[in-house]
């Protein structure tokens, strides 16, 4: 697995959480996961921000689309972010999935094929959270 | 630079960006990792934690920036047919504190 593009793909989706959520929290995941006869990395990032519209969601991975950033807590964004990272996972040989509500939150989950042997050692066969929390405190 | 087809043309801007990009990554690189920046850090260490906050903050948008560069470069290179997956052995929890580390200031 390429590293250094795997950190690429989180930092992007963190990046676009970060930008939409205003309370709540960021949650990132990672577990091993079975499907298709082979085993994936899945990666995922759910936030509790302003979500996408319906409408909006189909322009999301077409490069510099964007959806309407007036609630955005940064509205410099480029819209390259989540065009790039879908190359990259689909160069891997995984794919992107997305689920978002509006004003509830977005959930976005990365598979990448995993070809090392998993035994009892293998911590992050497991599931693995880190999440980071947004509020008045992270704000001022 | 050989400009003699529309073929050339955009083959050799790509290579002339993806070294500019290189070049601007590298000078990122010097300035992250010089050993002025650590003593900076040290000197901040005595000070106000705000400052430190501020710096880190700094600290983190370059990183921001260097993977938003490296996006554009890696584009380029998707579309010239050069990308490339480098495989290597990472632990997946140092990763992921890694990245969110980054945003635990902003």
């Amino acid at each position: 697995m390429d590293s250094g593009r795997i950190k690429q793909v989180l930092l992007n989706l963190l990046s676009n959480s970060f930008k939409f959520t205003f309370s709540g929290g960021i949650t990132v995941g990672a577990k091993i996961q079975y499907m298709h006869d082979q085993n994936f990395l899945k990666l995922s990032v759910h936030d509790t921000g302003i979500g996408i519209k319906e409408e909006d969601q189909k322009g999301l991975f077409k490069l510099f689309g964007m959806v309407s950033s007036k609630n955005s807590l940064n509205p410099n964004g480029c819209g390259i972010g989540l065009t790039v990272s879908k190359k990259y996972i689909t160069h891997m040989g995984g794919e992107i999935e997305f689920h978002s509500e509006y004003g509830v939150g977005t959930q976005v989950s990365v598979y990448i094929p995993y070809k090392a042997p998993i035994d009892s050692s293998c911590k992050f066969a497991f599931e693995t959270f880190e999440s980071l929390s947004i509020g008045d405190e992270c704000n001022s | 630079m050989n400009f003699r087809t529309p073929l050339n043309a955009i083959l050799n801007s790509y290579k002339f960006i993806e070294n500019t990009f290189k070049k601007i990554i590298n000078d990122s690189q010097k300035i992250m990792n010089s050993p002025d920046c650590d003593k900076a850090l040290e000197v901040l260490d005595e000070n106000t934690p705000k400052m430190k906050k501020f710096i880190s903050m700094g600290s983190n948008s370059s990183v921001l920036l260097l993977s938003l560069i490296e996006d554009i470069l890696d584009l380029s290179k998707m579309d010239s047919g050069t990308f490339k997956i480098n495989e290597s052995d990472f632990i997946i929890e140092d990763l992921i504190n890694e990245c969110s580390d980054i945003f635990y200031f902003q």
